[in-house]
């Protein structure tokens, strides 16, 4: 909860302080969250799940925020999946990415039917480079 | 004397027995073990109505998709009725490998329970939702082979069904669609269905015992069945499919089992399963849904057909388990102990490489196949 509000909060400087296409804030980012930070690159991705508490079998979505700390330009675009490399499979959904502002994105129909050790997988897209951020989650 | 001391080493003994087995019994679960066991509970599960049928547990039409269930008027021939095939006296199933109404139809025959639990209906995952796979069968020609057209008719000619329809959705079915009335039909089926659910079991009493840390009635579970238990939660990996209370999580997979169909040709499974529902019009995201959100109807939305899905079937609910054989999409298995032989010796080539890391070949022993079997016997 007081990482959302943090989260909105960085959000509302951004784009009250800076024209929209500024690169976004990545201090913001960073004070926003303990632990769901994922770097990569130039890429900083800070990512919550709705809800808070993700459960085998039940369908969860994503809020995620992206910025840059060489003030090279934002993705263009992102997609969400996530794999059990364990057992060779992925999910049985395929989520569908929103770009709701810049450096802003919501993953939404992502649904892990399992129990055991999932890879989530980023893949943020700029011009024509795609860069992989991957982390790792336990499901019990 | 003599013989006091003789009894008193005797009945010690007993007792020394008697603790030694509780404390086996006691200790036979790891806390990994322990979580994943309590994991397949609590039963009987909280059921809500469902947001996509407006007649969901009202009970007008809860009595009246009894008695369509019952009737033969569904049918073309006037022969054939849901219960032809989902017989109560037979856990809602037929007790035959593969079913057959107006002709043999190449799947077993699912048994009917539990099924405000599903996400997915059928073995391919062909309906999102219970009214949609209720109509299903009337318009199969191998099943009861009606039409919209039939059936409306049908309805509108006889009296206390024109107003047993008329009691649930406000008019006379003269004053409805033949599609809407079809769809109406399958509301109220779904109402009664949603209505069969098994009740509780020796492991759901095992489970609550050990949630109580209860151990003397935990004690009443057999050791048998313990021990099974074991291999389902550990080295069997049955749990990660056959997946919480209802002992599935809902979705497909490749458990080695064939897809040639017996009449010829390949099983397309859940890939046949998407592409059903990706044309039909009675889906969750369709006209038909009566959540004007279309809430329910995140997963077909989603659900993504890949060719990982040829030769997939539905996760099938082990509740119940012991009643509703022969077993697999196509009756293939006749016993339990047919299914668990099966798991201890599967065909790994068979397997598509998605299922590989997961299913092995478990070379069970003798006594773990019997102990297998009186676990899922207890469900
Ligand atoms: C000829 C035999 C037959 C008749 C008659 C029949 N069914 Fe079925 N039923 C089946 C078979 C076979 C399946 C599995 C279908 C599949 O996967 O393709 C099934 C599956 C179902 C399911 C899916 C259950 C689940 O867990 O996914 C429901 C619900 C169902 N039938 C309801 C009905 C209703 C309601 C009627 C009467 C209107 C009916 N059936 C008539 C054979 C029959
Ligand atoms: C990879 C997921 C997976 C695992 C692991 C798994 N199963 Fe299954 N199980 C399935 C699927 C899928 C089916 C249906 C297959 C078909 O019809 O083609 C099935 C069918 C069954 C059935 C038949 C039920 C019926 O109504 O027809 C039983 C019993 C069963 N499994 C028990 C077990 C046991 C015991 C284990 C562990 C030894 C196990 N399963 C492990 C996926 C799995
Ligand atoms: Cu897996």
């Amino acid at each position: 909860m007081r990482f959302l509000l943090l989260f909105l909060i960085s959000g509302f400087f951004t784009f009250s302080s800076e024209p929209v296409l500024a690169a976004f804030n990545c201090d913001g980012l960073q004070k926003a969250t303990s632990g769901q930070i994922l770097e990569k690159g130039p890429y900083r991705l800070v990512y919550r799940t709705d809800p808070e508490t993700l459960t085998v079998g039940k369908f969860f979505g994503l809020t995620i925020g992206i910025c840059t700390t060489d003030g090279s330009p934002l993705p263009d675009s992102l997609k969400v999946d996530a794999t059990m490399p364990m057992h060779s499979h992925g999910m049985n959904y395929r989520s569908t990415v929103q770009n709701i502002a810049p450096g802003q994105f919501t993953a939404k129909g992502l649904m892990m039917h399992m129990a055991g050790s999932w890879m989530l997988q980023f893949d943020v897209r700029q011009g024509s480079t795609s860069t992989r951020i991957a982390t790792k989650l336990t499901l019990k | 004397m003599h013989h006091f001391v003789k009894g008193m080493f005797a009945s010690l003994g007993i007792i020394f027995a008697a603790a030694s087995s509780l404390a086996s019994n006691q200790n036979t679960f790891s806390e990994d073990e322990r979580a994943a066991i309590l994991s397949h509970g609590p039963w009987p599960p909280k059921l809500t109505p469902d947001p996509s049928n407006r007649v969901s547990g009202n009970q007008t039409a809860i009595a009246f998709g009894r008695e369509l269930f019952r009737s033969r008027f569904l049918s073309a021939s006037r022969r054939h009725s849901c219960i032809t095939c989902h017989n109560p006296n037979r856990a809602y199933a037929d007790g035959l490998a593969l079913s057959s109404g107006v002709s043999k139809v190449d799947r077993n025959t699912i048994s009917l329970a539990n099924l405000r639990l599903n996400r997915w209906f059928g073995w391919d995952g062909g309906s999102d939702n219970l009214w949609a796979q209720s109509i299903r069968p009337i318009l199969d020609p191998r099943e009861l082979n009606g039409s919209a057209t039939m059936v409306a008719k049908r309805l509108r000619n006889d009296i206390p069904f024109s107003r047993g329809y008329k009691a649930i959705f406000n008019a006379l079915p003269t004053n409805h669609t033949d599609e809407d009335i079809l769809v109406n039909l399958g509301k109220a089926l779904a109402a009664y269905q949603e209505t069969i659910v098994t009740p509780r079991t020796p492991f759901d009493q095992f489970r609550e015992a050990l949630a109580n840390n209860d151990n003397q009635k935990a004690n009443l579970y057999p050791l048998a069945a313990q021990r099974g238990l074991k291999i389902f939660v550990g080295k069997g990996k049955c749990g990660l499919c056959h997946q919480g209370a209802n002992f599935t999580n809902g979705e497909f997979d490749d458990a080695g089992v064939r897809y040639f169909k017996p009449s010829g040709g390949i099983d397309k499974g859940r890939f046949g399963g998407i592409q059903k529902l990706e044309k039909s019009p009675y889906t969750l995201l369709g006209r038909y849904n009566d959540n004007p959100s279309k809430v329910p109807g995140v997963a077909t939305r989603h659900v993504a057909r890949s060719h990982q899905n040829w030769g997939q079937f539905r996760v099938p609910s082990l509740r119940n388990v012991s009643q509703t054989g022969p077993y697999m999409h196509d009756g293939s298995l006749t016993t339990l102990r047919d299914v668990v032989m099966h798991y201890s010796s599967l065909n790994e080539e068979r397997l598509h490489l998605d299922g590989r890391g997961l299913l092995r070949s478990l070379n069970l022993s003798h006594q773990e196949i019997n102990d297998l079997i009186a676990f899922l016997e207890t469900l």
